[in-house]
């Protein structure tokens, strides 16, 4: 399937390819290092200097490679930035851009021990280093804990065990009889895209197809006590994370109030966390809630003064508690609403921001407009919050705290 | 209103400096959703020692303050925070501090005017009392400690303390726990009072809006005001000598894996030439450091580098450096072979080949990044420090030469070279 984002509002043109597989603990680490083996070398482009070189010619196109989970789904994106070909008045830009991209997924008779070796270093040296990030890493440990045993709680990238456990047999019958045969593929085109370049993408690209599955994550586990575990780091300033479960996904008709919810709670800084642990108590300088929609899960993390975590913890206990009894005003509400237009209209003004909207709809298989989902969002009462408050469940309180202190 | 034609772009700059000493630039983009405002001062960290409006002696403030206030500026005097304020308006708001200025932004698609209005209206309403500091103290010490938890953080302003013995770029923007202590609702009005004047700032609107419909609320807005007239502000810098403070330092973190940067101190200019200078270095250094040179190919396949590598260039009032950043298992080896190779660049013959092609993905990189408001936004703040105009970047790419080059190049000096290592803590 070709989806087109026809557009003369930015100056660069987006070519991504979106390769689509069930998500399983077991091909993690495979499906990671296969865009970073993708771009390392090629038939043609014989080294990483010569693959390099071909990008800084397309005007230093910007060539770049992620695997992520989307509910149930594991999906390789791989994405070519080039400029607009009309500002650097060169025509051919978009077919030697295309052909390039061709040859990153398809040019690869065959792959090398020492390449792997290689990937395989670099890989579990960025898993390692992503512990050097505190905030990001208690996040990870909380997620770690609360959903073990569950595909969600698996990191992406596979552990370290896993990375190591990839041998070049495996490799290569992965991506021959797996990536290449089994994965579905999904092109979108963003840009100033002519219908000519549209119809040499078909060309180039002819098992681009797209059969809707559903994405949802409905795994879960009863909650029958709170887990609280703390780990010990050298630093300065205690991690606070707390991660709930209220099973509303994207297919629930709680879901637009669930996500308002969010936003009263903690997504902006008219919200109710960063005013009353933040500004009233002043116990921290970040404190944030997130929901995946995917699964139904919320986070709540922290960098919190290490000799007040107790209060901290006792304010957003509180803050959570009286969303769950007691109605938000309308005021309040309307903040959260117009916070979130404002984020679904600005997004427009991205073009990255664009194309996951288009991608994140034909997973779930929806098609709303900008306004369609306005309207959905006016249409919220306060009462709607409350049913959400209702079904949050405390999970896991994580807390990576300062050693010695 | 002075208007400024970029045709290669299709773009359009309006500018206009108010009766008051404000100037204001406008770039409508039609086409976009969102607007994006930024109401800047040139006031930074590094202003720690001037002459008071209105007074004749010089004062010394502690390290951090321009951070400071940027915080309390969101105190209103009815008690209101002016973040929450702004936010109902509809509109996602935001400020930062850097060296060498503080910016107030906001970016909306609707309640422009009003959200406009109050932009301006609480950053020229100062409000700081004695209790109000000691609450934000704590805040901004739970940000510095969460800054210091980070290793790049440390490392960044590792090598410039290396680098630097006197300039105050050897302190963080935020100050430090120490030094935010120092400060008093008695200092944040002495420095509001010198660098909040309209004369010292500098209002930049860029998305979709009408330029005269949005100069005459800001004219409105601004005639409701009083201000005295301003004499050009007094401003000290500590001399910095040529040398380096130290050549190699090092601490323990909780890392995984040993960090290395490496500093190199370079002879500052300013304007427009620092920029090209700036820009040159960093052709250089893409030249011999990039992906795509041998070099980098080699450290990967030797084990001594990962996709963590990068190099980078600090340009700014009176200090100037270019820095490498790495994690390796052996930061011995890698550094030898770094400092070797940038020793060495002044006596190469540079490939014309590769010097075209890096300037031309440079010049690609500088079109992609005119895709964001805020990266245009952020940008034209940022040049217009060097009395440059963002749409004039690719001309002075184009004017850099060969000779350019090898001109930078031999700026590098083996005795300016710093090294700043943090080391994985060993376990308790």
């Amino acid at each position: 399937m070709i989806l087109v984002d026809q557009t003369k509002k930015f100056k660069t043109v987006l070519i991504t390819l979106k390769f689509k597989a069930k998500a399983s603990k077991e091909t993690f680490a495979l499906r990671t290092l296969l865009p970073s083996m993708l771009r390392a070398k090629t038939n043609q482009y014989k080294s990483r200097s010569e693959l390099n070189l071909k990008l800084e010619q397309l005007y230093g196109a910007n060539l770049q490679t992620q695997t992520s989970k989307m509910g149930v789904f594991n999906i390789i994106t791989v994405q070519l930035k080039i400029t607009n070909p009309a500002i650097v008045k060169d025509q051919s830009l978009f077919e030697d851009a295309l052909s390039f991209l061709n040859e990153v997924i398809y040019g690869h008779d065959n792959f090398y021990q020492k390449d792997l070796d290689l990937e395989k270093r670099l890989l579990i040296e960025e898993i390692r280093a992503k512990e050097n990030d505190k905030t990001r890493h208690a996040l990870s440990r909380l997620t770690d804990i609360m959903f073990e045993n569950e595909l969600y709680g698996y990191r992406t990238s596979g552990t370290k065990e896993d990375v190591n456990a990839v041998n070049l047999k495996d490799f290569k019958e992965y991506y021959k009889n797996e990536f290449l045969v089994k994965d579905e593929l999904q092109v979108i085109l963003s840009g100033d895209i002519t219908n000519e370049e549209v119809l040499f993408v078909k060309k180039n690209f002819k098992q681009a197809v797209f059969t809707h599955e559903d994405v949802l994550d409905l795994e879960s586990k009863e909650i029958n006590e709170v887990k609280s575990i703390v780990e010990f780091d050298q630093i300065q300033q205690s991690k606070l994370n707390i991660g709930y479960r209220s099973e509303i996904r994207y297919n629930d008709p709680l879901y637009t109030a669930t996500v308002l919810f969010n936003a009263a709670l903690g997504g902006y800084v008219h919200s109710r966390l960063f005013l009353n642990v933040r500004e009233k108590h002043s116990l921290c300088y970040y404190i944030s809630s997130i929901y995946d929609a995917y699964k139904g899960t919320h986070f709540i993390y922290s960098g919190v003064d290490k000799n007040r975590l107790e209060l901290a913890k006792q304010v957003i206990d509180e803050e959570v508690q009286k969303m769950s009894t007691i109605l938000i005003s309308e005021k309040e509400l309307e903040l959260s609403k117009q916070a979130l237009i404002n984020d679904l209209k600005e997004a427009e003004d991205s073009q990255g921001a664009r194309l996951n909207r288009k991608y994140n709809q034909l997973l779930l298989n929806v098609d709303k407009t900008i306004d369609e989902q306005i309207q959905t969002i006016l249409a919220i009462k306060p009462n709607d919050l409350l049913e959400v408050g209702k079904r949050l469940k405390k999970d896991t309180v994580f807390v990576l705290d300062v050693e010695n202190k | 209103m002075n208007k400024l034609v970029y045709p290669s772009f299709n773009e359009t700059i309006f500018h206009e400096v108010l009766d008051n000493g404000l100037s204001v630039y406008l770039i409508p983009k039609r086409d976009y959703h969102k607007v994006f405002a930024t109401f800047t001062t040139n006031y930074g960290s590094f202003d720690q020692s001037f002459v008071p409006i209105n007074k004749d002696k010089k004062v010394n403030q502690p390290a951090g303050i321009a951070h400071f206030l940027e915080h309390k500026m969101f105190a209103m005097p009815d008690k209101t925070d002016a973040f929450e304020k702004l936010s109902s308006f509809g509109v996602n708001a935001n400020a930062y501090t850097s060296f060498d200025r503080t910016s107030y932004l906001f970016s909306g698609t609707k309640n422009i005017e009003g959200a406009l209005n109050y932009l301006l209206d609480y950053v020229q309403t100062p409000y700081f009392t004695p209790s109000s500091v000691k609450k934000e103290q704590g805040i901004i010490a739970e940000e510095l400690k969460m800054y210091q938890d980070y290793p790049n953080q440390r490392m960044f302003y590792g090598i410039l303390k290396n680098l630097y013995q006197k300039h105050p770029i050897n302190t963080e923007v935020g100050g430090t726990v120490d030094s935010i202590m120092k400060i008093t609702a008695k200092k944040l009005y002495q420095a509001y009072e010198t660098f909040y004047h309209p004369s010292n700032m500098v209002l930049t609107l860029v998305g979709n809006f009408d330029e005269n419909e949005i100069l005459t609320v800001i004219k409105e807005n601004q005639a409701k005001k009083t201000y005295g007239k301003a004499s050009p502000i007094v401003r000290f810098m500590k001399n910095e000598p040529k040398g380096i403070e130290k050549a190699y330092d090092e601490i323990e973190m909780p890392v995984v894996m040993p960090k290395l940067s490496i500093g190199v101190k370079l002879a500052p200019v300013s304007g427009k030439q620092a920029l090209k200078d700036d820009l040159a270095f960093s052709i250089l250094m893409d030249m011999y450091f990039s992906n795509s040179t041998k070099l980098y190919e080699k450290l990967l396949t030797q084990g001594l580098i990962n996709d963590s590598f990068e190099h980078t260039t600090v340009q700014e009032d009176g200090a100037f450096m270019l820095a490498i950043f790495a994690d390796t298992k052996d930061v011995d080896a890698l550094s030898d072979v770094l400092i070797k190779q940038l020793v060495n660049l002044k006596r190469k013959k540079h490939d014309e080949q590769a010097f075209t092609r890096y300037k031309r993905s440079m010049l690609g990189s500088f079109v992609m990044s005119l895709n964001s408001l805020e990266s245009i936004s952020m940008g034209f703040t940022r040049y217009l420090a060097n009395d440059v105009i963002i749409y004039d970047i690719p001309e002075i790419i184009e004017s850099i030469t060969l000779e350019d080059i090898d001109r930078v190049a031999k700026q590098i000096n083996s005795k300016r070279i710093s090294r700043y290592v943090i080391k994985p803590q060993k376990k308790n």
